[in-house]
């Protein structure tokens, strides 16, 4: 059972610049597959099932980028979400070398 | 007809647990030359005006006063720019919508993000498009947006 406050990851990077921030397939926290878990009581299982894979993407971005106060862009697989650009100036190039329909595939957070 | 269904985030404050329900909507921004880049906004009807970081509007050459206006922006601190922003909305038609705008801090230097109730933030206030939109918060339990939905619709 998880007690508050939690230690999320994004505690220790408060801080650095955004290239020393997490890029990459981002590993999904056993903290988060627990907030899932415990979520997913409060709903009817066929909607959670549609919602899980976006809540756990969601979420495991949330674990490591909270109050950073950086723009990530993040690609949503069934894995976890695959970031590929932090930061204003990372996510301005990418939005700039993608196709228009490739970028608006993506995902994006800020907080 | 132009319809565009966003659905509710939810994430939990890990130093508390409280639940934080935000709804983002992208917005197509129209720059200097006429040129549109996507940019990201939570929807925020608590917001005075929509809010967008002066830094960043200066970087992708949005049009923004030169001078900063007599006040600070209450929340944050921060100069203030009063301006206008001209954008479409992702994921709907072509119309383009002005609303006024607050570029907030300084347009040449990047905000500093070690405080994060100090930095600067884009909101889309919600109630200054209410002569061409539409917008409804409803939730369907059997649907896959389990916290409900944020549906903007064209007028």
């Amino acid at each position: 059972m998880l007690t508050f406050p939690l230690h999320n990851a994004a505690l220790d990077l408060k801080g650095k610049p955004p290239e020393a921030l997490p890029h990459g397939l981002l590993p999904i926290p056993p903290e988060v597959r627990e907030l899932i878990e415990m979520e997913r009581s409060r709903h009817r299982p066929e909607a959670f099932a549609q919602a899980e894979e976006r809540l756990v993407n969601e979420w495991t971005v949330h674990w490591y980028f909270e109050n950073l106060c950086q723009e990530v862009a993040y690609r949503q697989t069934p894995d976890g979400p695959e970031v590929l650009a932090v930061g204003f100036d990372e996510v301005l190039a990418l939005q700039r070398n993608l196709p228009p329909e490739e970028w608006r595939a993506l995902k994006g957070y800020s907080a | 007809m132009s319809r565009l269904a966003i659905p509710v985030s939810r994430t939990i404050l890990n130093s508390t647990g409280d639940v934080l329900l935000r709804a983002h909507v992208m917005l197509a921004v129209k720059d200097s030359a006429g040129h549109f880049t996507d940019q990201r906004f939570q929807i925020d009807s608590a917001t005075d005006v929509t809010t967008f970081p002066a830094f960043t509007a200066g970087q992708l050459g949005l049009p923004i006063p030169i001078n900063s206006s007599p006040i600070r922006h209450n929340l944050t601190g921060l100069e203030v720019r009063s301006g206008l922003l001209r954008f479409r909305i992702v994921g709907m038609d072509s119309t383009e919508y002005v609303v006024s705008c607050y570029f907030l801090g300084d347009p040449n230097t990047a905000p500093y993000p070690a405080v994060a109730a100090f930095f600067p933030r884009a909101l889309l206030q919600p109630l200054a498009l209410l002569d061409h939109l539409k917008f409804t918060m409803q939730k369907d339990p059997t649907s896959a947006a389990i916290y409900g939905e944020v549906i903007i619709d064209k007028i």
